[in-house]
C-alpha cells in the first residue's frame, strides 16, 4: 500500500496507484468527495482509502460538475458521491439539483449545521443519507457501503436493460408485433387473425422471439417486454 | 497726635500690610497663581507706601510724596487687576503702566502749577475713591457670582475706605469745614480704617482663594467620577453588545469549529482502524497524527478568537491593522454571507493599514457595520457588499457600501441615536456604541446613502505613522 500522504495531496484519481490496484479499489467502490475544506477531504480520503476504496476529491461542487461532461475511463465498479452542503461557490443542495439531471450516482449529503429543512430537502431530492459532521467512521462507512450497494444494483439493472434492449432490437418487425401481442396475453389464433398470419407461422415467430430474447418461458418474455415498455 | 506717633502708627500699619501678603503667599503656596501674585504685589506696594509715609526722612521731600502716591495708586491697580483676572477679564498690563505714568504726570503737574491747590488736595482722594469703588464693584460681583464670603469681606472693607475718601473729599470741597492741611491726615479713624481694610481684604482674599480651590477640587472630583462611571458603563455596554454580536454569528462559528473537528475525528479514526488492522506504516501514522494536530490548532485559534472577543476587558491600545481586522470579521460572518448569497468585494491592499486602538473594540465596530450591511442587502435581489480601505491625509478610511435599499431620510436622521432601531429584535445600540468607540479613538463614523444606491458607512481613524508602529 502506498503512503497516504502521497494520495492526500492529489485531487481527482490519484496517479500513484498501479493500474491493477486501481482496478481492485474501483471494483470495491469509488467515492467522490466534495467539500470546500481540504483538511476534511484529506481525512476522509485517508479513512476510506485505508478501507480499500478509491477516492476522488473535489474542493468545490463546480469542479466536480465541470469534469462530469469530459469523457473519462474509469475501471468498472460502484460509485457514490459524498457532498458537503455548506460550500461557498455552489452549495450541496443546489449541486444535488443540478446532478439530478445528469446521472444517477447515489448521493450522500453531509453538513455541520443540522438544519432540518436542509435534510428534508436533500431526502426529497433523493439523497440516500444525510450525515451530520463530525461523522463517526462507522456511520460513514455504513452509509458509504449502503450507497455503493445501491449503485451496484442500479448498474446491474442498467446492464440488464441494455442487454434486453439489444436483444429486442434483434427482432424483425413481424416478430416484434407477435411478441407485443403475446405479452398482452392474446391467444395465437387471435394474433394470427389480427396480423393475417397462419396459426403455424405465429407459432414459429413466437418460438423465434423466445430464442432471440433468451427467454426461458412465455412469462419471461412478458417480463422483458414490460420492462422495455411499461 | 504728634508727628512721631503718626510715624509709628504708619510704620506698624505698613508692617501689617507687609506681613499679610507674605502670609497669603505662604498659606496659598499650593494655589499660587497670577491672581495671588498680583494681590500680594498690590499689598506689598501698599505696605511700601505706608513705610514711606511713616519714615518721611528716608527719601528727599521732592520724590517722597510722588513715590508714595504712585505706590498707592499702583497698589490699588494691582488689586483691581487681581480681581479682574480672577473673573477672566483683565486689563492689558501695558495700559496699567500708561495709567500709572499718566497719574504720576498729573500729580507732578498739580504740584508744579500755581493756583491748583484744591485740585491738588482733591486729586489723591478722588482717584483713590474711584479705584476703591472698582475694588468694591468687582469683589461684590465675585461675592454674588460665587456666594463667596471672602469676596464680601473684601467688598465691605474697601467700601469703608471709599466712605472715608468721600468724607475727606467733602471736607476739602465743602467750604464750611475749611481745607485740611494734608491728605495724609493721621486721624485715628484713618488708621483704624486702613488696618481694618488691610486685614479684612487680605483675610477675605485667602478665604476667596480657598473657597475657590475647594470648589474646583469638588468639581474636578465629580467630573472624574462621572467620566470614570461613563467609561465603565461604556465598556460594559460594548461588552454586552459584543456578546450579542457573538450570539448572532454563533452559527457561523459552530460551522467553523465543526470543520476541523470533522477532520480530526475522521483522521483519528482512520489512524485507529488502520493501526488495529496493521495496515498503516509509521510514515502514514505520522502523517495522520500531524493532520490531527494541525486541525486541533485550528480549533484552538478559533476559540482563542472567541475568548478575546467576548471577554470583558479594559481597552488596551495597540497598533491595529484594519485590513486584518476586517478580514477576520468577514470570516465571522462568512456563513451568513453564503447563506444569503451575498457577494463581498474587498480588494487586497498589500501594506497593512495601521491605526492605534483597542483591537477588540475596533473589531466590534467593523462587525456591527458588516452585520447592518448583511441585514440591509437581504431586502433586495442583487446582494453585494463592497469594502474599501484607503488612506487619505493621515486618516484611514474603511468604506463599507451595501447594495441594500439605503436609508430613508427620517431613519438617516435618527440612525446612531441610542435605542433607535428599525429591526424587530434590535436594541438600537449597535451604531451608537460604534460611534462612541470610534470617538474614543479620535475617529468617526459617517452613515449616508451612496450615490449609486444603497447605504455607505465610512469608518475614519487617524493613521499610525510608520515610526510609531515600531516604537
Amino acid at each position: 500500500m502506498r503512503p497516504v500522504s502521497a494520495i492526500l495531496r492529489t485531487k481527482g484519481v490519484p496517479e500513484v496507484w498501479s493500474s491493477a490496484e486501481l482496478v481492485e479499489r474501483c471494483h470495491r467502490g469509488r467515492i467522490i468527495l466534495v467539500d470546500d475544506d481540504d483538511e476534511i477531504l484529506a481525512a476522509f480520503t485517508s479513512l476510506l482509502e485505508l478501507e480499500g476504496y478509491a477516492c476522488e476529491a473535489f474542493s468545490s461542487a463546480l469542479d466536480y460538475l465541470g469534469q462530469l461532461g469530459a469523457p473519462r475511463r474509469c475501471p468498472p465498479g460502484p460509485c457514490c458521491v459524498l457532498l458537503d452542503v455548506m460550500m461557498p461557490d455552489l452549495d450541496g443542495l443546489e449541486a444535488q439539483r443540478r446532478l439530478a439531471g445528469l446521472d444517477d450516482t447515489p448521493l450522500l449529503l453531509m453538513s455541520g449545521a443540522s438544519g432540518v429543512q436542509e435534510a428534508v430537502t436533500a431526502f426529497r431530492a433523493g439523497a440516500l443519507d444525510f450525515l451530520i459532521k463530525p461523522i463517526e467512521a462507522e456511520t460513514l462507512l455504513e452509509a458509504v457501503e449502503k450507497a455503493l450497494a445501491v449503485s451496484r444494483a442500479r448498474q446491474a439493472t442498467r446492464a440488464r436493460t441494455q442487454d434486453q434492449s439489444r436483444r429486442l432490437a434483434a427482432l424483425t418487425p413481424r416478430e416484434h408485433d407477435v411478441a407485443v401481442r403475446v405479452a398482452r396475453g392474446k391467444l395465437n389464433r387471435v394474433i394470427g387473425e389480427e396480423l393475417g398470419l397462419a396459426l403455424r407461422t405465429v407459432k414459429l415467430y413466437r418460438q423465434r422471439c423466445l430464442e432471440k430474447l433468451e427467454a426461458r418461458s412465455t412469462a419471461d418474455l412478458i417480463r422483458i417486454l414490460q420492462e422495455e415498455d411499461p | 497726635m504728634t508727628g512721631q506717633e503718626s510715624g509709628i502708627s504708619y510704620l506698624s500699619l505698613g508692617l501689617i500690610n507687609l506681613l499679610l501678603p507674605l502670609l497669603i503667599w505662604v498659606v496659598l503656596a499650593r494655589l499660587r497663581s497670577r491672581v495671588v501674585a498680583l494681590w500680594c504685589l498690590g499689598s506689598l506696594l501698599g505696605a511700601g507706601s505706608l513705610f514711606l509715609v511713616g519714615r518721611p526722612g528716608v527719601l528727599p521731600g521732592r520724590i517722597f510724596d510722588s513715590a508714595s502716591n504712585l505706590m498707592d495708586f499702583m497698589s490699588m491697580l494691582c488689586i483691581i487687576q487681581a480681581l479682574r483676572l480672577d473673573q477672566k477679564v483683565p486689563w492689558r498690563f501695558r495700559w496699567l503702566a500708561v495709567a500709572s505714568l499718566g497719574y504720576l504726570l498729573l500729580y507732578e503737574f498739580t504740584r508744579q502749577a500755581q493756583g491748583y491747590l484744591t485740585l491738588r488736595m482733591a486729586l489723591v482722594p478722588f482717584v483713590a475713591l474711584i479705584l476703591l469703588l472698582q475694588v468694591v464693584g468687582w469683589a461684590w460681583l465675585i461675592a454674588r457670582r460665587q456666594q463667596s464670603v471672602g469676596a464680601l469681606a473684601i467688598a465691605g472693607a474697601h467700601l469703608l475706605l471709599a466712605g472715608n475718601m468721600v468724607y475727606i473729599l467733602a471736607n476739602l470741597l465743602l467750604p464750611r469745614s475749611g481745607a485740611l492741611a494734608c491728605t495724609r491726615q493721621s486721624s485715628g479713624l484713618m488708621d483704624m480704617l486702613g488696618l481694618l481694610a488691610a486685614l479684612a481684604g487680605d483675610v477675605g482674599f485667602i478665604g476667596l482663594a480657598l473657597e475657590r480651590s475647594l470648589h474646583q477640587w469638588q468639581e474636578a472630583a465629580a467630573g472624574e467620577a462621572r467620566l470614570e462611571e461613563r467609561q465603565i458603563l461604556g465598556n460594559q455596554l460594548a461588552h454586552l453588545d459584543r456578546q450579542r454580536g457573538f450570539g448572532l454569528v454563533a452559527a457561523s462559528l459552530a460551522h467553523e469549529l465543526n470543520q476541523p473537528l470533522t477532520a480530526i475525528l475522521a483522521g483519528a479514526q482512520a489512524a485507529r482502524r488502520g493501526t488495529a488492522a496493521k495496515r498503516l506504516d509509521p510514515a502514514q501514522s505520522l502523517d495522520l497524527l500531524d493532520k490531527i494536530i494541525l486541525n486541533a490548532r485550528r480549533i484552538s485559534s478559533i476559540t482563542g478568537r472567541i475568548r478575546t472577543f467576548i471577554r470583558p476587558s479594559e481597552p488596551h491600545p495597540e497598533p491595529v491593522d484594519l485590513e486584518k481586522t476586517t478580514r477576520e470579521m468577514l470570516e465571522l460572518v462568512e456563513l451568513d454571507l453564503q447563506r444569503h448569497g451575498i457577494q463581498v468585494a474587498f480588494p487586497a491592499g498589500g501594506e497593512p493599514v495601521l491605526v492605534q486602538g483597542d483591537a477588540i473594540q475596533l473589531s466590534q465596530v467593523v462587525l456591527n457595520v458588516l452585520r447592518n450591511a448583511i441585514e440591509a442587502v437581504q431586502l433586495v435581489e442583487g446582494r453585494s457588499i463592497q469594502i474599501q480601505l484607503s488612506r487619505s491625509g493621515g486618516v484611514a478610511v474603511l468604506g463599507i457600501h451595501d447594495s441594500g435599499p439605503g436609508l430613508d431620510p427620517e431613519v438617516a436622521l435618527r440612525a446612531g441615536t441610542p435605542y433607535f432601531t428599525t429591526k424587530d429584535q434590535g436594541l438600537g445600540l449597535g451604531l451608537s456604541i460604534s460611534t462612541a468607540i470610534l470617538s474614543q479613538h479620535q475617529g468617526s463614523l459617517i452613515l449616508r446613502n451612496a450615490e449609486g444606491g444603497g447605504a455607505r458607512v465610512d469608518i475614519r481613524l487617524p493613521l499610525l505613522a510608520a515610526g510609531e508602529a515600531l516604537a
